[in-house]
Formats: C-alpha cells, sequence, structure tokens
C-alpha cells in the first residue's frame, strides 16, 4: 500500500485495495487459462490431426474441427504390429510395477521400522543415485545387459527399473510416521516383523503403494531409450520404440496416420492417470515436500 | 537342589544366548529386506556407476571381440582436443543456462497464480500437469509434426498472421530454442505441482499476519513467501538444474542423432550416445563422456545442495 497518497480517505483506500485484489485475480485467472490451453492444446490438436480427411491433412491452413475420417486409424493400425508392441508393454509394465513396489516396499519398511548397523550409510547410498545421471551409465548398464545374455528380452527391460528409489522415500516416510506402539503392540500378540508388514504396517501404506505403482506404471510404460537400445526385435518392442520405428519410417509422410498412432498409443497411460491423478498428483507433492 | 540350580543356569544361559541370537537375526532380517532393492541397484546402478569411469580408461567397442586394449588417459586427451566435444559442452551450458531459469520462473509464477481463490484450481492444475504424463515418443511426435517447416501448425498460425515462417527445427539458430520449447512445455506441470505443496505448507496466518501490518501483495510474496518457500525453490532448481545437463533423448527425438543442423542440439548427452551406440562405436570414449557428465552433474548438485542446507530455514 505505499503507492498509495496518504491523502485518499479511508474508502477511497478500500475501493482502491478491492479493485486491484479484483484486477490482480482477473489477471491471474487470464495467465492460468492460457497456461492450460498452451498445454492442453497439441494434445486436443493431435487428436484433431488424427480424425482429418487425407485432404485436409494435407493443407496448409490449420484445421481446428475434425473430420471424423476414422479410417486413419484402421489403415495406420495395420501397418505395424501393434497388438504384439501393445502385449509387449502390458507385460513388462506388469511385471515392474508388481517388482517394483515389493522391492520398495520392503527396502522401504526396513529403513523405516527398524535399527541396524549401517543403515544412515546405506541410506545415503539411495540418496546419493539422485545425483548420477542415468544417462551417464547408460553405456556400461549396456555392456552389463549384454554380459548377461538379456538384449533383446523381457527382463532387460523389467529388472533395471525393479526398484523405484522415490517410492523408497515415499514408504520410508510413511513407516517412519507410523506409531511405534503398533509394532510393540502386535509383537505381544506373537507376530514376526515379516507378519506385521503384511497384516499390518503394508495394508495401511496402502495409498502410498498406490502412489508407487502409479508412478512405476507410467514410467515403465512411457520408457523410451532403454527399452530402444537393449530390443531388436518386434517380439519384444514395446509400444513407444514401435511408435518411434513408426515416426521415422513409414508414418514419416503421413501425419494424420502419425497423429492417429501417437493418439492410440497414449491413451491407455492417460486413460489410467486420469482415474488416478489425484492420488498422481498428491504423491509428487509428498515427495517432494518431505525429503 | 544342585540340579535344580544348574538347570536354571542352563536355562538363563540358553535364553540370553537366545535373546542375543534374536536381537543379530533381527538385524540380519533388516538386510534381509533391503536385499532385493540393492541387488537391483548393484548391479544396474552402483555397477554400472563404477564401470564407467574403468571403461573410460579403454579404447572399448561393443563390436570387437576379446580384450579391450588399456589406453591410459587417451579418451579424456581426445576429448580435450576435439571440437566436438567442447561444442557439446557449449550446447549443454547453454540449454541450462537458458532452460532452467525459464522453467523455475514460469513455474513460480503459475503456481503463484494457481495458489488461492481460482475456482477450479484442481481442473486447471490438471490441464498442466498432463503433459509431463504423457510419453515422450508420442509427444515429441507430435511437436515435431507442430514444427514442420511446411504443414506445421506453428507455420500454419504465422501464416494466417501473415508472418514470415520459421524453420523451427531446421534452421541452426532455432534448433535449440525449439527444443527448449517443447522441454518447458512437457515438464513445466511438475514443477507447478511441486511448488503448490510448498506454497500450501506456508500457513496462510502469516501472509495474513504481514496483510494486517500493512503489506502489500507484493511485499508479502517478497518477504514472507518468497523466503518461506526457498526449500522448495532449491528442491526444483536442482531437479530441473539436474534433468537439463542430462537432456537428450528430446534433442535425439526431435533432430536425430546429430543433433540437428551443424551438430547445433548435439549435447554431452547426445554426444556419448552417438559415440557409444553408433555403427562404430567408440565405447571408452562415450564411457569418458559420461564421467564428465556424470561429475559436471555431481559438483553442481552437490554444491546446490550445500546451498541448501545453509538457506534451508532463513527465518528461523
Amino acid at each position: 500500500m505505499s503507492v498509495l497518497p496518504q491523502s485518499l480517505s479511508e474508502t477511497g483506500r478500500r475501493r482502491f485495495r478491492w479493485r486491484s485484489k479484483h484486477t490482480q485475480l482477473v489477471f491471474r485467472y487470464i495467465f492460468v487459462v492460457f497456461a492450460a490451453l498452451l498445454a492442453i492444446f497439441p494434445l486436443y490438436w493431435v487428436v484433431v490431426l488424427s480424425l482429418l480427411s487425407d485432404h485436409n491433412a494435407a493443407d496448409v491452413v490449420p484445421h481446428f474441427l475434425p473430420d471424423w475420417q476414422w479410417s486413419n486409424y484402421a489403415r495406420v493400425w495395420q501397418l505395424v504390429p501393434w497388438l504384439q508392441y501393445f502385449l509387449n508393454s502390458i507385460f513388462v509394465t506388469c511385471c515392474t510395477v508388481v517388482l517394483a513396489v515389493v522391492t520398495s516396499l520392503l527396502a522401504g519398511y526396513a529403513f523405516g521400522t527398524m535399527k541396524f548397523p549401517g543403515r544412515q550409510v546405506l541410506f545415503l547410498l539411495v540418496l546419493g543415485l539422485i545425483m548420477i545421471p542415468g544417462e551417464a551409465t547408460l553405456i556400461p548398464s549396456y555392456l552389463i545387459t549384454s554380459l548377461l545374455g538379456w538384449i533383446d528380452t523381457y527382463q532387460a527391460q523389467i529388472i533395471p527399473f525393479a526398484v523405484s528409489i522415490s517410492g523408497m522415500f515415499l514408504l520410508r516416510q510413511f513407516f517412519l510416521s507410523l506409531p511405534p506402539s503398533l509394532w510393540e503392540a502386535a509383537q505381544l500378540d506373537g507376530c514376526t516383523r515379516l507378519e506385521f508388514l503384511w497384516l499390518v504396517a503394508a495394508p495401511l501404506a496402502r495409498p502410498a503403494l498406490a502412489v508407487v505403482a502409479l508412478q512405476v506404471f507410467i514410467g515403465s510404460w512411457n520408457a523410451f531409450l532403454w527399452p530402444y537400445l537393449v530390443t531388436s526385435s518386434d517380439a519384444f518392442r514395446p509400444v513407444e520404440v514401435g511408435l518411434q520405428a513408426f515416426v521415422s519410417g513409414e508414418g514419416g509422410n503421413d501425419p494424420s496416420g502419425l497423429a492417429a498412432a501417437a493418439t492410440f498409443t497414449t491413451l491407455p497411460v492417460l486413460v489410467i492417470f486420469l482415474i488416478a491423478q489425484r492420488q498422481f498428483i498428491e504423491g509428487i507433492s509428498a515427495g517432494a515436500s518431505k525429503d | 537342589m544342585k540340579q535344580d540350580v544348574a538347570m536354571d543356569m542352563i536355562s538363563s544361559r540358553e535364553k540370553t544366548h537366545s535373546r542375543k541370537w534374536s536381537i543379530r537375526f533381527s538385524t540380519g532380517q533388516a538386510y534381509l529386506y533391503l536385499l532385493p532393492a540393492f541387488v537391483v541397484l548393484g548391479i544396474f546402478s552402483y555397477a554400472p556407476s563404477i564401470f564407467v569411469f574403468y571403461m573410460s580408461l579403454f579404447n572399448w567397442s561393443f563390436l570387437s571381440q576379446g580384450a579391450q586394449p588399456f589406453v591410459g588417459l587417451t579418451n579424456y586427451d581426445y576429448l580435450w582436443h576435439s571440437v566436438a566435444f567442447w561444442q557439446a559442452l557449449r550446447v549443454t551450458l547453454l540449454y541450462v543456462v537458458v532452460s532452467v531459469p525459464l522453467h523455475l520462473v514460469l513455474a513460480l509464477f503459475l503456481a503463484l497464480c494457481l495458489m488461492s481463490g481460482i475456482r477450479a484450481k484442481a481442473f486447471w492444475r490438471l490441464a498442466i500437469f498432463a503433459p509431463f504424463i504423457t510419453p515422450l515418443v508420442a509427444t515429441t511426435a507430435i511437436w515435431s509434426l507442430m514444427f514442420d517447416n511446411y504443414h506445421g501448425l506453428l507455420n500454419g498460425m504465422l501464416h494466417l498472421f501473415h508472418l514470415r515462417s520459421i524453420d523451427w527445427l531446421g534452421d541452426p539458430h532455432w534448433t535449440l530454442f525449439s527444443i527448449i520449447i517443447y522441454t518447458t512445455w512437457k515438464s513445466l506441470g511438475f514443477s507447478v505441482v511441486i511448488f503448490l505443496s510448498g506454497l500450501g505448507n506456508i500457513s496462510p496466518s502469516l501472509s495474513e499476519a504481514a496483510r494486517i501490518d500493512g503489506a502489500n501483495a507484493w511485499q508479502i510474496l517478497r518477504y514472507v513467501t518468497w523466503p518461506l518457500l526457498m526449500p522448495i525453490t532449491l528442491v526444483v532448481l536442482l531437479l530441473s538444474t539436474i534433468d537439463a545437463f542430462k537432456m537428450f533423448q528430446p534433442a535425439f527425438l526431435l533432430t536425430g542423432p546429430a543433433g540437428g543442423p551443424g551438430n547445433v542440439a548435439r549435447t554431452l548427452g547426445l554426444y556419448l550416445f552417438s559415440e557409444g551406440f553408433s555403427n562404430n562405436p567408440h565405447d571408452g570414449r562415450g564411457a569418458a563422456i559420461s564421467v564428465l557428465l556424470f561429475l559436471l552433474v555431481f559438483t553442481i548438485s552437490v554444491a546446490q545442495l550445500g546451498l541448501t542446507q545453509r538457506r534451508a530455514n532463513p527465518l528461523y
């Protein structure tokens, strides 16, 4: 309020404050809506493009409403073994999610509820991984995978992602907040640690587990570089790698076909995200504010 | 009588023994729980991080069979004298210096706009977050279509306004900038969500108190919200800086392994990838680039973490 001239009357001052608050809100709405439109628009436009007639798709003037030419989808579906890619992606993603949830749950449980020598050091060791860019270990990781004889297999796409660091943090954080009396009571009832985890702790951690599962699911389904490196045949290729091959091959001169492929390969992950978006976004918030 | 005492002693010894054993067992058990995670991390995170240093000392190639010749620091020497490496470093630094502040400012600004008083906040947040969740390959395919010189949407719009078209990915002056547009679009929502959670943790009573003391909106932002938000800002800064240093998948998908015309978008990541996985791979050299990238990211992360430690709680 320091910009206000002192001579203004109290009502004038109040009105000024009211008005500036409202103009501020209007500007905030404008920016938010503009940003949201910019974020969503490419996704909308690709769906429109996937449904344009051949003539309109090749037009220099942009079209913003679909022609509902569904045959683009049928045409693209014929070109590449998408079904095989989808099955591969589903299998890889499901295995990765199950394994990563189990390993992160066990490790998070140990870090969160048990005292043992080396706990701090081991946890710092995990923390340090954030600072190692996966890109920097690409070449030796590839070497190790090929030494294991895993090139062009499912396990090469699953095992390296069978731990979720952020999931481990999230679950550790959750178990730290669990009252110790719970474990003491369970101990009196003759519960072992594993029984306690299975019967009490894990069921209580269900929301956190859902977040971990979601994060791993989306990460695994969207993964590109690693599957691109370690798969060479259609039998093991996931959808994203198939899409990239299509983009740089047949799809290169077929904008509406390319748009159709981009749309139907993205649909599963977008649907799952929309169903569980609240947990997902809140999981990210929780992870960030507690680290 | 004697027998009883003896029995007692035995049983008590047994007890302490079993107790000790159970402590040891429960300690061992903790490691058992950690084992699966650490086996995976050991093979696919720790071992590669150590082995990459070793590889960088060899003239390694995935294609050659048998022993790989040891060459000492030759790979590093090669990089020191190579134009391509310095160019890649320059491109990476340029990308970091432009994209990180842009990302940070936009994300913070949007989060502040979204913070309070806006209706359907969850909807706007979801919309802004959506690109982050959409797969990389699909989104780069969409943006390639939008950036296209002839049929692209962006040039179509410029055409509508009778402006000169831009060869977004083909013109060396624009290539890296176009990639920055894409990556900002893709990842902004993530940081907005993190900022929003940080803002949500700041008690509204603090800004209310400042308002009562006569502070205006800018003063509240500058002297109340901003210092309290500092820890979260540093988290976002750290994550986005690490991300920016290692960026190369978007560049690879938008401009190909060469990084566009004249390699203007060939970052360190893309350079190590093209050295390591080409038809004539120089994996030792690729490993040396990896080591340098790793050291760069590590140094900057540690520096920023040090900053976090010092500035974590400016008010208390």
